[in-house]
């Protein structure tokens, strides 16, 4: 596999300031994008996927920050540490929206109420690529024929408040590969929708990531969306990364106790009746300190030195790893 | 939009009947003025006589359908203290209460949003503690007594500025700040309030993703979305702003309606109180109207319903 366009190493992410008492939310997150395949970041919501998502376009806010690790773009220029740009400097400005670009998860809020979706589209064409007014236009209504909005000329020259959930989903996609990024992250992008829209806007984004060579990262708390749209998957757990691997052997073979457990907790697609079995209790709050395994208080296989330490991730096979106590080859590794 | 004009401008006419229909009212609560306007000495002939000449010896609904009629082409009749008709005298005054109000706008405004943005982007700093310092002052200090403390000031102590109206564009600062204080405190709150709303909205965060600068940020997007309750607020403060001219004018004797207004209460000369109330009404609603129709413009939600 050719090198990764987007690489995120050891990322840890903190909450808190100088005056006030620091919390580590996310630590040791390690992720890889390759141009047209897509990896999905799976977990409850709170485990730290969106401030992943937002740190990867440095667009975290105080009190938030990436604390350690590098988030490294390659482009034609060569790498680029994300992590350590000012984040509203201009070569930041120069990557977001022209590099990376991202789709929030709720369309309803995420235009501005007060412009044309025509407007919208043409704002980061004409700051990025230099276009005209009229020729960002243009563009812009391409664009929404390409992101399959009927009568796009017409539909260019409405305001958000005029359009569907699901077509303000596909304004957003719009807006996103308006400059041919190479990395696009996905933020729940369909949660916010019906479900009929969703396997729609899902396909659109496979089709357009395949089409334009976009490295993708989808975030997303939907196992079904995982197995339908990515090639691989992590899985995170309270700020770590508990697991990492290809969609089939994900599926096939479950390793982490936690990821075993989403999968109990999801209808076989098959359509039996079986019973589901939920996850007992919740996540514990961010501001709990714990030692060892964070997910040791839900786990069924929980052993002594589960809180004792918070094991690191090893590989099962080449391309699935594992952070889990369980296995020997984690057990070995700290041995 | 045409139709919203329309029933806009309908509804302002029906304001204007109502509120000449209330000072009809007034003047009949007011009692007889024949007592005011005579000697003590006048006899009870003489009293028939002026209330003959006055027209208020005609049934009352005749006295008011007369009124509206005559109002509504401009005739509010004689002044009683003046002797000349009512209207004209007032719209003399008025072009020197509007460049009042005006001026006191302008300085509410231009000092008002810059700080109230000031204020929002750089929250709980001194800048924003700094800012509301100043809207709490002009908020809970009447005018009367901020415009006699500023008199103080900078007329009688400093020297720096006339405290008399109607000397060049000087004599307008101390009267214009005065009256725009409570105004430009209401303002620069609801500017700072409503730019940390826009700011925190999610559309912020997609703007400012597709790599936008922020100050681009900041007005195309924040303050566009902020206009619609600003101008909204600004156009209700134009009342307050023309009311508190009558007090104004009277602290700095400016020559405007808002002093004529006053003399025109001791002197219970009502078609001069009328003719001010009429004025006053009319300019109200038709800012308002201008103001609604400028907020629809802002939002393209209004505006397309």
């Amino acid at each position: 596999m050719n090198a990764p366009v987007f690489q995120m190493s050891n990322v840890s992410i903190d909450i808190g300031g100088p005056r006030s008492i620091m919390q580590r939310i996310a630590s040791g997150i390690n992720l890889e994008l390759h141009r047209g395949r897509t990896l999905a970041l799976v977990g409850e919501s709170g485990c730290g996927k969106s401030v992943t998502a937002l740190s990867a376009m440095n667009l975290l806010s105080a009190p938030l920050r990436v604390s350690e690790g590098s988030i490294v773009l390659r482009t034609e220029d060569g790498p680029q540490d994300i992590a350590g740009l000012d984040p509203s400097g201009r070569q930041m400005r120069a990557i977001r929206g022209r590099r990376i670009a991202m789709i929030f998860q709720d369309p309803m809020t995420a235009l501005d109420p007060v412009y044309t979706v025509g407007d919208q589209i043409s704002e980061g064409l004409r700051r990025h690529l230099g276009l005209s007014r009229r020729e960002a236009w243009a563009r812009a209504v391409d664009l929404l024929r390409l992101v399959g909005i009927p009568a796009p000329e017409e539909r260019a020259g409405h305001y958000p408040f005029q359009l569907s959930g699901g077509m303000r989903q596909r304004v957003m996609i719009a807006i996103a590969i308006a400059c041919a990024p190479s990395v696009l992250i996905a933020d729940e992008p369909t949660t916010a929708l019906d479900v009929t829209v969703q396997a729609q806007i899902l396909d659109l984004l496979r089709d357009l990531g395949e089409r334009l060579g976009m490295a993708t990262l989808l975030i997303t708390h939907d196992l079904g969306v995982v197995a339908e749209n990515a090639d691989d998957v992590i899985v995170m757990y309270r700020g770590h990364v508990v697991e990492k691997a290809g969609v089939g052997a994900l599926f096939d073979n479950p390793a982490h106790p936690y990821t075993r457990g989403l999968m109990a907790s999801l209808p076989p697609a098959d359509g039996r009746r079986v019973e589901l079995t939920p996850i007992p209790g919740q996540v514990p709050p961010i501001t709990e300190e714990i030692q060892g395994c964070p997910f040791a208080g839900r786990c069924p296989h929980v052993m002594p030195r589960c809180g004792e330490r918070m094991p690191a991730l090893q590989n099962l096979s080449p391309e699935h790893s594992v952070a889990c106590w369980l296995y020997p080859a984690v057990a070995e590794a700290v041995a | 939009m045409l139709t919203y004009l329309a029933r806009r401008s309908l509804l302002v006419i029906v304001t204007i009947a109502g509120v000449m229909t209330i000072l009809f009212g007034l003047q009949k609560l007011a009692g007889d003025p024949t007592i005011f306007l005579l000697p003590p000495e006048a006899t009870e002939a003489e009293r028939l006589s002026l209330l003959h000449r006055l027209g208020l010896d005609r049934p009352l609904i005749v006295q008011y359908l007369s009124f509206l009629a005559n109002a509504a082409t401009g005739d509010i009749g004689l002044s009683w203290k003046y002797n000349e008709p009512a209207l004209p005298i007032v719209l003399e005054a008025f072009p020197a209460t509007i460049l009042l109000a005006t001026s006191a706008l302008a300085f509410s405004i231009l000092t008002a949003v810059p700080l109230g943005i000031l204020a929002a982007l750089r929250r709980d700093t001194w800048v924003d503690t700094f800012a509301s310092g100043i809207a709490v002052i002009g908020q809970a200090m009447p005018v009367y007594w901020s415009g006699l403390l500023f008199i103080l000031l900078f007329s009688t102590t400093l020297r720096w500025l006339p405290s008399m109206g109607g000397e060049g564009w000087l004599a307008l600062i101390l009267p214009a700040v005065t009256l725009g204080l409570n105004t430009m405190a209401r303002i620069m709150r609801i500017t700072r309030s409503s730019m940390l709303d826009v700011l925190g909205q999610d559309y912020v965060r997609t703007v400012r993703a597709k790599g936008i600068p922020e100050y681009a940020i900041l007005f195309k997007h924040g303050l566009r979305n902020a206009a619609v309750p600003i101008v909204a607020l600004i156009g209700l403060q134009l009342g307050g702003l023309l009311g508190g001219a009558v007090l104004i004018e009277t602290v700095f004797s400016w020559p405007g309606v808002g002093r004529l207004a006053v003399n025109a209460v001791y002197s219970r000369d009502f078609p001069l109180v009328q003719s001010v109330a009429l004025i006053v009404t009319v300019t109200f609603s038709l800012v308002n109207m201008f103001v609604d129709v400028l907020c629809a413009t802002l939002n393209p939600q209004i505006r397309l319903n």
